[in-house]
């Protein structure tokens, strides 16, 4: 530091002479490097874009594609075959919502450590999805008895609705807890999140209790998560909401990035905090809300890949929420894959092989950080 | 010329104690405001209350004329620019990436390659260059501090494109760094009070009562939530005033015609 702070930047101001320093050249060299792991994501998202069309309960030969594709082409119908309505009617929307629902909870999860100030938080882990998979089941087990009259039998985008609100009612009041005079104490948030999830998880096993058969074996499959009731109908109710959502989550980089330095400083450096706080917690709401009604309870995507994404990349938002996006769409397609496989002809719930990753991923990360516990 | 940054008759309250009872304050262009005074004297408090970030429940602070809760948080960024005391970060941030923060908000407009020089400048003016790409979070302390300083700087440089008529607010800025580089970063706030084009108004928390002797224009003592003196260095630094607001016996002397501060608890020390 040589004190002459006034020369030193008046020069600095000046010069628009194209000369590359230092910042610049650091920042290029992240710029292409993420365009790197961008071709090599978009190229692994393919690959498994295709296996996840042919791999299931029935292999598919790969011809099948082609007369697929040859009979939109020549008549605008599907040809009439088994193989066409597998892949138009099941593998292809179980891919492309494996996809969605990975997408969207990376980016929640990203969206919320960036609001917790903490690496750890993740809908799963602070009781979000549990609250979002409550209301589905009150939805489900309730919902034909109150909602049968007025529609003779329940409507389907009720069920995401109800999801969603119930994400939206555990963020909020997970976010009033934790937060005391403007500050949120992320001790408090972990552990409020923790107590959330078990009094969710007490009401959905009373839930249990109450339902039939029918609606016992619904509720299960939220309880696990899992892709295997796909379909069309089930993406069309929840797609616009989360492709939205991913195409306005990048628009927030810039809040959560000021925000890692904490509030008042966000505030200082001259954002307008309160709003991007209610955008963040509205975004995660519904992604996490919609992805827990069309998938049921996937735990640990939104821990573990923003957390990869950052050694790779770096900690700015800028390249972490896009990346999110990406980086969950291929691990949830490609879980979704191996839960088709490994016990084929029936299915493994993908819950199950999320936490069994997940889980160990989050131990590995406690006791990496014990040289630098966090606070 | 009229004050900048005004606080009048300003308080902030817990449901405890007022923490900052009563404060009269005007921060000045082309003066160094010096804030001293024991731990828990609402020092920064009343920076917190001057920056925006609290709401005073009584009397008001008001920027360039307009009461601050009627200034926009971007506008407010173009004004005055605060290094608060902990500057934490919870991701594994670059130092550039850090000090480009500071041009978030405020420097949304300027072309990258301005961005970029602004940053590099900010970084060379507080000595971490050699750093710009390490990652925050393993810097010791006094490295953060001039992290962050950088940081305020590139706001500050930003923003005056924005508005010319800036506020620098400093929190105990030199509390970990080094000999060397206390100096001068409070040569380099210096620098800023007096530069000929638009110069800054700062406002300096201190605990080091002789930098503070040294570098103040305008010297403010703080003590129980009220400014108990301010004014010109040598109107203020009495010995009976300081050795009843920091409850410690010490003698005022002179070396070469600057003040210095002898607490007699140090003498004794050393005997």
């Amino acid at each position: 530091m040589n004190g002459d702070v006034v020369r030193s930047i008046l020069e600095s101001g000046q010069s628009g002479s194209g000369r590359t320093g230092l910042v610049a050249f650091l920042r290029t060299a992240l710029y292409r490097r993420s365009m790197i792991w961008a071709a090599l994501g978009s190229a692994m998202l393919a690959g498994l874009f295709v296996l996840s069309l042919f791999k299931g309960a029935v292999a598919l030969p790969a011809g099948s594609l082609f007369n697929l594709l040859g009979g939109l082409i020549g008549d605008g119908n599907l040809p009439d075959t088994r193989e066409a309505l597998i892949l138009a009617n099941i593998r292809l929307p179980r891919t492309l919502l494996a996809m969605l629902v990975g997408a969207a909870l990376a980016v929640s999860g990203a969206i919320l450590q960036g609001l917790f100030r903490n690496p750890l938080a993740d809908p799963g882990l602070i009781g979000v999805s549990a609250g979002a998979a409550l209301a589905a089941g009150i939805t489900i087990v309730f919902g034909e008895t109150l909602l049968a009259p007025a529609f003779g039998r329940m409507p389907y985008a009720i069920l995401p609705l109800g999801a969603f609100l119930g994400g939206l009612g555990s963020t909020l009041v997970l976010y009033r807890i934790a937060t005391r005079a403007g500050r949120t104490s992320i001790a408090t948030m972990m552990l409020a999140g923790v107590a959330l999830g078990a009094l969710s998880g007490a009401m959905s096993g009373f839930l249990a209790y109450l339902s039939d058969d029918r609606q016992l074996r619904d509720l299960t499959f939220w309880a696990l998560g899992s892709f295997s009731g796909a379909s069309w109908t089930k993406l069309a109710a929840v797609a616009p909401a989360m492709v939205a959502i991913l195409v306005v989550a990048p628009f927030l980089a810039r809040g959560l990035d000021a925000l890692a330095l904490g509030e008042a400083e966000a505030y200082h450096l001259g954002l307008p905090v309160q709003r991007v706080k209610a955008a963040a917690i509205l975004i995660t709401a519904v992604a996490v809300g919609t992805s827990v009604a069309v998938a049921g309870m996937i735990g640990f995507v939104g821990l573990v890949v923003p957390h990869v994404l950052r050694l790779l990349l770096g900690a700015s938002h800028r390249l972490l929420l896009p990346f999110s996006a990406m980086g969950g769409a291929v691990l949830l397609l490609g879980a979704d894959i191996v839960a088709r496989l490994v016990v084929a002809p029936a299915e493994l719930p993908i819950g199950i092989l999320t936490a069994a990753i997940g889980a160990p991923f989050f131990l590995w990360l406690l006791l990496r950080r014990q040289a630098r516990p966090f606070e | 010329m009229s004050a900048w940054l005004t606080a009048e008759n300003a308080g902030y309250t817990t449901s405890e104690r007022w923490l900052v009872e009563r404060a009269d304050l005007a921060l000045q262009p082309g003066q160094l405001t010096v804030v001293i005074g024991p731990n828990g004297a609402g020092k920064s408090t009343l920076l917190r209350l001057m920056s925006g970030e609290l709401t005073p429940q009584r009397g008001r602070i008001t920027s360039l004329g307009e009461p601050l809760a009627q200034v926009t948080a971007w506008r407010m960024a173009a004004r005055r620019v605060v290094m608060a005391q902990s500057g934490r970060l919870s991701f594994p941030f670059r130092v550039h990436e850090v000090v480009a923060l500071g041009i978030l908000a405020v420097g949304r407009q300027l072309p990258r390659f301005e961005r970029d020089n602004l940053v590099e400048a900010s970084l060379r003016s507080a000595d971490m260059l050699a750093l710009a790409d390490r990652d925050f979070q393993t810097l010791s302390g006094g490295e953060q501090q001039r992290v962050h300083f950088a940081r305020a700087l590139c706001q500050l440089e930003a923003a005056r494109r924005i508005e010319t008529r800036q506020v620098l607010m400093l929190d105990e800025p030199i509390a970990s760094l080094d000999l060397e580089h206390q100096f001068a970063l409070l040569d380099a706030a210096r620098a800023l009070v007096r530069r000929p084009d638009h110069p800054v108004a700062v406002m300096a928390i201190l605990h080091d009562l002789n930098l503070a002797a040294c570098y103040a224009d305008h010297l403010v003592v703080m003590s129980r939530g009220r400014i108990a003196a301010q004014g010109p260095v040598r109107d203020i630094l009495d010995e009976a005033l300081l050795a009843e607001v920091f409850g410690v016996r010490l003698t005022l002397s002179r070396h070469g015609g600057l003040p210095v501060i002898l607490p007699h608890a140090w003498l004794a020390a050393g005997a």
